[in-house]
């Protein structure tokens, strides 16, 4: 009888490792052969053998920068990323904060009225987003790159900050007011309160949607295919640029496409693995309240 | 009965009710007020409002009266900015009047009505937190509610490619775009094998998702798995490179001369590497399909894997050790403990799962454009519902697009909605 027991613990064991060996081949080969081929030189088309046998350790990445506006695309993006987090934690750190703290007679129609707007899918509005903008003269202005960029970074901040505000004041919810009152009590204002007691407990709720945020534009490509149609190629962004390289085989080939693909991936896989701690905590902590 | 009259005369003219009870600092404010609403009114919603519907000498009829000097898009946009206009405007009658009854009624009842000082300090604690999180607000009314509502309104016109304002008029149409769905031959056919497809999608990349996320959580925190911190990094991974790029390296990946056919399968089947007998995995339709859910499947289980994950490691130790006193083995704690917990928590993923890949254009529009339409057809076989809204757009097909997207977000909402009502969500204390 033991045996019996034995030998299916050992056996569940084995398969458990197959099956998660299986899965680790599977989700790092794909990966790694792009890795690979980015520094494969780019007059091969293809590879049949795992490592290239034409290696260069720069070549694609020279081509990359000489013939392609890869970083004219990388500095849009990163611009969009970065404008579109600062603004949309600002907002939401704030109004979290309200919504929490303060009790007021429109507190519980404008939490409901985020909740509902939250549900509009984002493609929904992109119709007349394209629209509004030509028709308010982004296209026409002094500076129609900027001024599309920022007009994005606008919709950007804007959709992000529906859904979040509810997550962040559920963050704050959960830091005791007993914690305010103290304070309070010692004379501390309402400005004091949020910026030295509060503001430090919520960081790591900072940390998860500054991050999300900050990834949103990085990989939408639906949005600049509307709002950028109008401008050069070089203005485009990362996703739209990496994007024409893969389709456009004359001009360049997979290979420089893998070293666009690298270079493109390092800082948000960066990111995702410094803060990896906070990421799983807070999508446990807003998934467990629905 | 006087707090009566008061209401009624400032539900009209805001300030005048003050007026009537000697409070003429707000009651003057409140017929500035009104003048103001009124300029507004004459300047700019009238001459809006009745540029929107003109019949032209050929019985159609269009938005705004003639072309180059009617912007027929600037006219909607006008007309709904000056309709959230006219609701800001009763929602300050509608304050006004209260603050007058309740006036009349403090000085019915006390003989003096607090003075504005003193109310002034009372609203200013109603006041802080609404002029606050205000810009938010404009925000979304700017660049979700105002395009959203302008969206819905392109379903009833003919705004399409080449009726593109400023040059042409836009014309209403009312259901016409959307009875073409099941008139027009092409149109309704393209809908029927479209809505069949973005089922079959839906769900089972939904299905994918969440069981492989739930089977691998599981499988890595059994207690007798060593290196768990390496797989949880690996299983991360797919979450952290941005989608679009595994996408397109899928793209590649999966053609003729990627990694899938020039070394997988040659290691696989022992044969050499020849183009002609390559398979088109984003090619052929039928396999295209299995292909993007297979993806779909890569790209989306660890954002399951780590919630449930999350779960696993919050399921107190004392319910397996109750459960071993009572003859509990490997299995019964399983099927009995972990998988009743596991799936109260990823119930509601479900939800979001299936609104997520319904609503998921972006790998369906980087992986369509390989795949080998059928003859005769304008769209893929990979298109669904709300990726053909996006494809309609592309070609500046409005009209149509926005019946689509119209579709898709009714889904949505419709879903969503109804889980919230289920759960309570709108009473839950914790999240209001």
């Amino acid at each position: 009888m033991i045996n019996k027991f034995k030998l299916m613990k050992w056996g569940g064991i084995i398969v458990s490792y197959a099956i998660l060996l299986f899965m680790t081949i599977l989700i790092l080969f794909p990966l790694f052969i792009t890795v690979m081929s980015a520094f494969n030189a780019q007059n091969t088309l293809f590879s049949t053998k795992i490592i290239p046998e034409n290696f260069t350790w720069t070549g694609n990445f020279k081509h990359l920068n000489e013939q392609t506006a890869y970083w004219s695309w990388y500095r849009n993006t990163f611009f969009t990323s970065l404008a579109s987090m600062f603004g949309s934690l600002i907002i939401v750190t704030i109004s979290g904060f309200i919504y929490s703290r303060y009790r007021y007679r429109t507190r519980k129609p404008a939490l409901i009225s985020l909740l509902i707007i939250q549900i509009i899918p984002s493609g929904s509005a992109l119709i007349a987003l394209y629209a509004i903008a030509s028709s308010i003269g982004i296209y026409q202005s002094a500076n129609p790159v900027l001024a599309t960029y920022i007009f994005m970074s606008f919709v950007y901040i804007t959709g992000g900050t529906t859904m979040n505000s509810i997550i962040m004041k559920g963050y704050y919810d959960s830091i005791p007011r007993d914690l305010d009152e103290s304070a309070k009590i010692d004379g501390a204002s309402h400005i004091q309160i949020f910026k030295d007691i509060l503001l430090p407990l919520v960081v790591p709720m900072i940390i998860v949607l500054g991050i999300f945020s900050f990834l949103a534009p990085v990989g939408d490509v639906i949005m600049p295919n509307f709002l950028l149609a109008s401008l050069h190629s070089k203005d485009t962004t990362l996703a739209l640029g990496l994007k024409s390289l893969v389709t456009d085989f004359k001009n360049s080939t997979p290979n420089v496409f893998a070293a666009g693909a690298i270079l493109a991936a390092l800082p948000p896989v960066v990111l995702f693995f410094v803060f990896q701690k906070y990421i799983v905590g807070g999508l446990t902590a807003g998934g467990v309240k629905g | 009965m006087k707090h009566k009259s008061v209401f009624l005369s400032s539900l009209i003219l805001p300030g005048s009710g003050h007026i009537l009870l000697k409070r003429w600092g707000i009651g003057i404010g409140g017929i500035l007020l009104f003048l103001m609403e009124i300029l507004t009114i004459v300047q700019f919603i009238i001459p809006t409002f009745s540029l929107l519907a003109v019949k032209q000498p050929n019985g159609s009829i269009t938005i705004g009266a003639e072309p180059y000097v009617n912007d027929s898009f600037i006219i909607l946009l006008g007309a709904v900015v000056g309709t959230i206009l006219l609701v800001v405007f009763a929602l300050i009658h509608y304050t006004f009047a209260l603050n007058a009854r309740k006036m009349a009624r403090e000085i019915a009842e006390f003989g003096k009505a607090v003075s504005i000082k003193e109310s002034f300090k009372a609203v200013s604690g109603e006041l802080m937190p609404n002029l606050v999180t205000l810009p938010k607000f404009l925000l979304i009314i700017t660049f979700i509610i105002i395009p959203s509502i302008l969206s819905i309104i392109v379903a009833f016109t003919n705004y399409r490619m080449p009726i593109l304002p400023p040059a042409f008029l836009i014309e209403w149409r009312g259901l016409e775009n959307f009875a073409r769905l099941f008139t027009d031959d092409r149109m309704s056919a393209l809908f029927r094998d479209t809505l069949s497809w973005t089922v079959v999608w839906t769900f089972s990349s939904s299905i994918l998702v969440i069981a492989l996320g739930t089977i691998l959580a599981v499988i890595a925190n059994n207690k007798y798995i060593k290196g768990k911190t390496f797989f949880r990094t690996v299983f991360i991974l797919p979450w952290a490179v941005p989608a679009f790029l595994t996408i397109l390296i899928f793209q590649y990946f999966f053609s003729k001369l990627g990694g899938m056919n020039s070394i997988v399968l040659p290691f696989l089947t022992g044969q050499a590497y020849d183009m002609d007998r390559a398979i088109g995995f984003l090619i052929v339709p039928e396999l295209a399909k299995i292909t993007i859910i297979l993806i779909q499947g890569w790209l989306g289980f660890p954002y399951v894997f780590i919630l449930v994950t999350g779960v696993l490691q919050t399921i107190p130790a004392d319910l397996y050790e109750a459960s071993s006193i009572d003859g509990g083995n490997a299995f019964t704690n399983f099927f009995q403990i972990t998988l009743p917990l596991i799936l109260i928590s990823v119930a509601p993923v479900f939800i979001t799962q299936f609104t997520f890949n319904f609503n998921n254009v972006v790998i369906i529009y980087m992986l369509t454009e390989s795949v080998v339409k059928p003859i005769g057809a304008e769209y893929g076989p990979l298109e669904t519902i709300a990726s053909l809204g996006f494809q309609l757009m592309m070609k500046s097909r409005f009209n149509e697009a926005a019946v689509f997207t119209l579709i898709v977000s009714t889904i949505v909402g419709v879903i969503v909605l109804f889980s919230w009502l289920k759960t309570g969500a709108f009473k839950n204390e914790e999240v209001m």
